[in-house]
């Protein structure tokens, strides 16, 4: 807003200038001139610094909104899984790759291993861990651990 | 006039800049605020599935320790490592780890014989210590008064709780230790025939303060305690914990034992 009015005040003074000056001495008005160029030339160098490290910055939060969309999709989808881990038959439990996993652009990496017992004992318990990647990506964006026990029964 | 305006855009730029520089701080303290609340959230839910790894891996323990003759099973308590950085400790108070099994409870003229009790951490921390006993009942008929305690063949009380409305008069026992192995409550005895009783509740007091309370006549297939978890990400405040009241069913333990209320609550396990 500030600028928006700056700029045609300066255009004005700018015209208005030569008129101005000839009821005046030749020092006024070369002191006139030269301090406004140099002031513009301040103006813009000052502005100029400020305004680098304001856009890189801005840049980031830019990117930052995504990333953080992204890590809020993954997680949501690896506690799906997980959820989804909780109520399937204990013998189902199993490793997968999920490509797009449920439709969305995320790949979900579900890995199972024995951490007590083994298939074949009467008790076990299994850990799960799921990682999920962005499709196309190798970097995790959320990863979510636990444990599993056979014949955990719920009264729901 | 022409010195007033004298560094006009150069002044209205500083204001610029200090207007758009206050803007920029605002965005991005916002900004930091919403990605710590996004870290927040994360680790939150790591955390709720650290604490129940640290439930299931418990009623693994007890489950695979269970022999019915010497033990219902028992659990470890403490820190445990899932994955790097992200942990999950085990505790409860004495009455969360008192077992009591009223499977085979029964009433003979003045007794009632068959309860079994056991600590169902195998950890020596937290201890599971009976400190006093307040025991109620209904019976129609007589009156009678409670006047022994035997617990594992030491008689632990003795004097009269004549009252029988709940909770019941104390029983100031010399102090039962308990351990993963069960013992008998011996019996409890009153002062005549319990004829005419339908219910006999013993509440128990533990040393740490906690209290548990049972219905121990009639029988029922019960035999319960509580496990409590608190999941966590080293480096971070940030907790979730999980408690689950386990009921052994000694009678049919293999094939009806089952959790029988699980929900979060909104206190750290800090020991043992």
């Amino acid at each position: 807003m500030i600028m928006m009015r700056l700029i045609p005040k300066l255009l004005r003074r700018s015209l208005r200038a030569p008129a101005r000056l000839e009821n005046s001495t030749i020092k006024a008005r070369n002191c006139l001139m030269g301090f406004t160029l140099i002031e513009l030339i301040m103006t813009i160098v000052v502005v100029g610094i400020v305004a680098i490290p304001i856009s890189i910055t801005l840049s980031k939060h830019v990117q930052s909104v995504f990333i953080s969309q992204d890590i809020t999709m993954a997680t949501n989808l690896a506690r799906a899984d997980l959820e989804q881990m909780n109520n399937t038959a204990y013998a189902s439990i199993v490793s997968a790759t999920l490509n797009n996993y449920q439709g969305y652009n995320y790949n979900l990496t579900r890995t199972v291993a024995f951490v007590n017992g083994t298939a074949l004992t009467a008790e076990s318990t299994v850990k799960v861990t799921d990682q999920v990647t962005a499709s196309g990506s190798a970097t995790v964006l959320a990863k979510l651990v636990t444990y599993i026990s056979k014949n955990i029964r719920y009264p729901f | 006039m022409i010195k007033k305006q004298k560094g006009l855009a150069l002044i209205a730029a500083i204001m610029l800049i200090v207007f758009v520089s206050i803007a920029v701080l605002r965005v991005t303290t916002f900004i930091v605020q919403w990605f710590n609340q996004l870290n927040t959230d994360q680790i939150s839910a790591k955390c709720l599935y650290l604490a129940q790894a640290g439930i299931h891996d418990a009623i693994y323990e007890v489950r695979s320790t269970y022999n019915g003759t010497t033990t219902f099973g028992s659990f470890t308590t403490g820190l445990s490592t899932v994955d790097v950085n992200e942990t999950y400790r085990r505790g409860g108070t004495a009455a969360d780890l008192l077992m009591v099994d009223t499977s085979a409870t029964s009433l003979s003229s003045a007794d009632i014989l068959g309860i079994r009790l056991q600590k169902a951490t195998s950890s020596a921390l937290p201890a599971v210590t009976i400190a006093s006993m307040n025991v109620c009942w209904t019976k129609s008929g007589t009156a009678r008064n409670l006047t022994s305690i035997v617990i594992n063949g030491t008689t632990v009380w003795t004097g009269t709780v004549a009252s029988s409305a709940c909770p019941g008069g104390n029983a100031n026992i010399t102090d039962v230790v308990l351990s993963s192995n069960f013992i008998p409550v011996t019996r409890l005895r009153w002062s005549g025939a319990m004829a005419g009783t339908t219910n006999v509740t013993v509440q128990f007091n533990m040393l740490d303060g906690s209290t548990k309370s049972v219905v121990v006549y009639p029988a029922s297939n019960n035999c319960l305690f509580t496990v409590k978890s608190t999941g966590k990400v080293s480096g971070f405040n940030i907790y979730r914990t999980m408690q689950a009241f386990y009921n052994l069913m000694p009678t049919t333990y293999a094939t009806t034992s089952r959790i029988n209320d699980y929900d979060e609550i909104n206190t750290e396990i800090t020991s043992p």
